[in-house]
């Protein structure tokens, strides 16, 4: 009686540990994969932000400091990255220059993020007519590719880095609004946000107490994906002259400086658009790992 | 009995309940006139197959039916206020104070991010005002009030350190927070293990000759209801068949579903002998027959029964759906 049992009972096991070794280095050998993209992304991310907070450790001359007897030197050990035509030295350029880009890039992801994860939550919970009304609007928005919204929204409100940040924020909004609403729609279906209303939380607290926590993966990995985007734009704002103002560094503005004498002083744009890319590129990679992290359901790339 | 003092002033008084959903451009009938109530402490077992729209009806009282489900017709009196068609503002200023709710999936209805104390301090800070520290002390109260032994430890435990049983007591004091008149319990011991079914149940039992509030019992199992619960209601087909004093429902049911359901259940029926099924399923909402919804299950049918019959009130106080009374 007890025999077949056990043959019956070892069976599945031999199988399991047969398949074991076969299934276990795969996903082992994606995990190191994803660890290593992260730590990438977090090398490249120290290279660029440790000289741009330290500043003027790094730097001993000011960004605007011009030297016109030292122009178009080549990179030196006195001139870490060189000098361009009025004689400022590149390397305190870039390291002040990354306080405007990334600066600006993290005050378009807190604005839009705010914005549109606050949109993408009433629309998500209420759904009816005012979510109706929200997200066809944010598709009115998606509709337009995002640059050219942002280039148009400069050329209304002229000029700056201000205007900048508020145009790039603004492409921002329905991409986070899509994300959080999605989310907000699966977590308001869930038995506790049923339970909490049965209590007798009103809407606000639901949203701010239930929902966003549940959209909170969702919003981490759109913020670190549309971090680098948002530098990249706010670069090339300033490349086309709509961002930050000369002599005020930012890196996409020094890349547009240096161009027209790119055959005598290549220093003067490969160095912030190194830079640029650096920051761009080492963010993607912790935002890609993030999200195989947080919603490993999601497909990759 | 307490029928006449129940009868003067009843802390539930569901008038005609007709709960839909639209789908497409049609409507699907769901609840289809149910009419019970709950007296003062009393407790009221809502019994009925899957599909039978028992669930449903609570939901409809505790004021959870969300689009494309609507509440077509009926009243549902609260201490005799009507909830039907009440401002949500005003509505959640009762819900959880004057009536809570116990949900069937006791894990899931508890946010995985806090602790479990501060859900059911949340509960109490929704309708009391009071300090975080002095709502996680009656949280701890409550806890013991369940018969949770280390009351302290587990104020601090996310849900997924609890065990189902556990976390079901946890749902259970937290709709106890705020002393509601009325506590509903949709299929509360569903999801739980048998032993760990008798110690709700036991928790429960044990509240109600504790507290004053008065419970709605909503459950498949007549068995579980016949122990619980003092007035028993037999729903079918989104209406009621039959209801009354439990001893007298379970003593001599008239309502073949009734008889039915009582044969089809061990316990009730004494344990010895062959328990019977109900031949047949319960109909699809959208193909509910004319008439009595059981008549294409009852082996009484008659042509008669192509028309719905009037609820009928017997003479020892309880009413019956059915052409045969």
């Amino acid at each position: 009686m007890d025999e077949p049992l056990l043959a019956g009972g070892a069976l599945p096991l031999e199988v399991a540990v047969v398949a074991l070794p076969d299934d276990k280095p795969a996903t082992r050998r994606s995990q190191l994969l994803r660890q290593k993209n992260f730590l990438a992304g977090v090398v490249l991310l120290c290279i660029v932000i440790i000289p741009v907070l330290l500043g003027p450790v790094v730097s001993s001359v000011g960004p605007d400091v011009q030297n016109p007897a030292l122009s178009f030197l080549p990179p030196s050990l006195g001139h870490l990255m060189g000098t361009d035509q009025y004689g400022r030295s590149i390397w305190a350029r870039v390291v002040y220059g990354g306080r405007y880009t990334i600066g600006a890039s993290l005050a378009v992801v807190v604005l839009g993020g705010i914005a549109g994860t606050a949109l993408g939550l009433v629309a998500g919970y209420l759904r009816g007519t005012v979510g109706f009304i929200i997200m066809r609007a944010v598709d009115l928005l998606l509709a337009f590719p995002g640059i050219l919204l942002a280039l148009g929204v400069t050329a209304i409100l002229g000029p700056s880095l201000v205007n900048a940040v508020i145009a790039v924020a603004i492409v921002a909004v329905p991409l986070y609004a899509r994300i959080v609403e999605g989310a907000a729609r699966e977590v308001a279906n869930l038995p506790y946000v049923r339970a909490a209303k049965a209590l007798g939380s009103g809407p606000g607290h639901i949203i701010w107490r239930h929902i966003l926590p549940g959209a909170l993966p969702g919003i981490i990995v759109q913020t670190t994906v549309y971090l680098g985007i948002a530098a990249l734009w706010i670069a090339s704002l300033g490349f086309l002259g709509l961002g930050v103002q000369p002599p005020t560094p930012e890196w996409g503005q020094m890349v547009s400086d240096g161009q027209a004498s790119l055959s005598i002083a290549w220093w003067a744009v490969v160095f912030p658009g190194a830079f640029l890319a650096a920051f761009v590129v080492g963010v993607s990679l912790i935002g890609d790992a993030l999200r195989d992290r947080l919603n490993p359901t999601g497909a990759g790339t | 009995m307490t029928a006449p003092a129940a009868a003067a002033a009843p802390v539930l008084d569901v008038r005609n309940l007709h709960t839909s959903f639209r789908r497409g451009r049609g409507v699907i009938k769901i609840v289809r006139g149910v009419s019970f109530r709950v007296g003062r402490s009393a407790s009221v077992g809502l019994v009925g197959e899957s599909g039978s729209g028992k669930s449903l009806t609570a939901l409809s009282v505790m004021g959870l039916i969300e689009k494309p489900g609507f509440i077509a017709e009926g009243q549902i009196l609260l201490n005799g206020r009507d909830l039907v068609g009440m401002p949500a503002a005003e509505l959640s200023k009762i819900q959880g104070r004057e009536l809570a709710m116990v949900f069937q999936e006791p894990t899931a209805a508890l946010n995985p991010l806090y602790h479990v104390g501060k859900q059911v301090a949340e509960a109490i800070r929704a309708h009391q005002d009071v300090s975080q520290a002095d709502a996680l002390d009656q949280a701890r109260k409550l806890f013991e009030l369940v018969g949770i032994a280390d009351a302290g430890h587990v104020l601090r435990q996310y849900p997924h350190q609890l065990s189902g049983g556990m976390c079901q007591r946890v749902t259970i004091a937290t709709a106890l927070a705020n002393e509601p008149g009325l506590l509903i319990l949709d299929e509360p011991t569903t999801a739980l293990d048998t032993t760990i079914q008798a110690q709700i149940l036991d928790v429960v039992g044990e509240l109600r000759t504790r507290l004053e509030t008065a419970i709605v019992f909503v459950s498949h199992d007549i068995s579980v209801v016949a122990e619980m619960c003092d007035e028993l209601v037999v729903m079918y087909g989104g209406q009621v068949m039959e209801s009354g004093r439990m001893d007298l429902v379970i003593g001599s049911p008239k309502h073949p579903y009734t008889q039915g359901l009582i044969g089809s259940a061990l316990s009730v029926s004494g344990g010895s002998g062959r328990l019977e099924s109900i031949p047949g399923e319960v109909p699809d909402p959208q193909g509910m027959p004319p008439g009595c919804p059981f008549a294409p299950r009852c082996s009484h049918a008659m042509p008669q029964c192509a028309t719905a019959p009037p609820l009928a009130a017997l003479p020892d106080g309880r009413t019956v759906a059915c052409w045969l009374y």
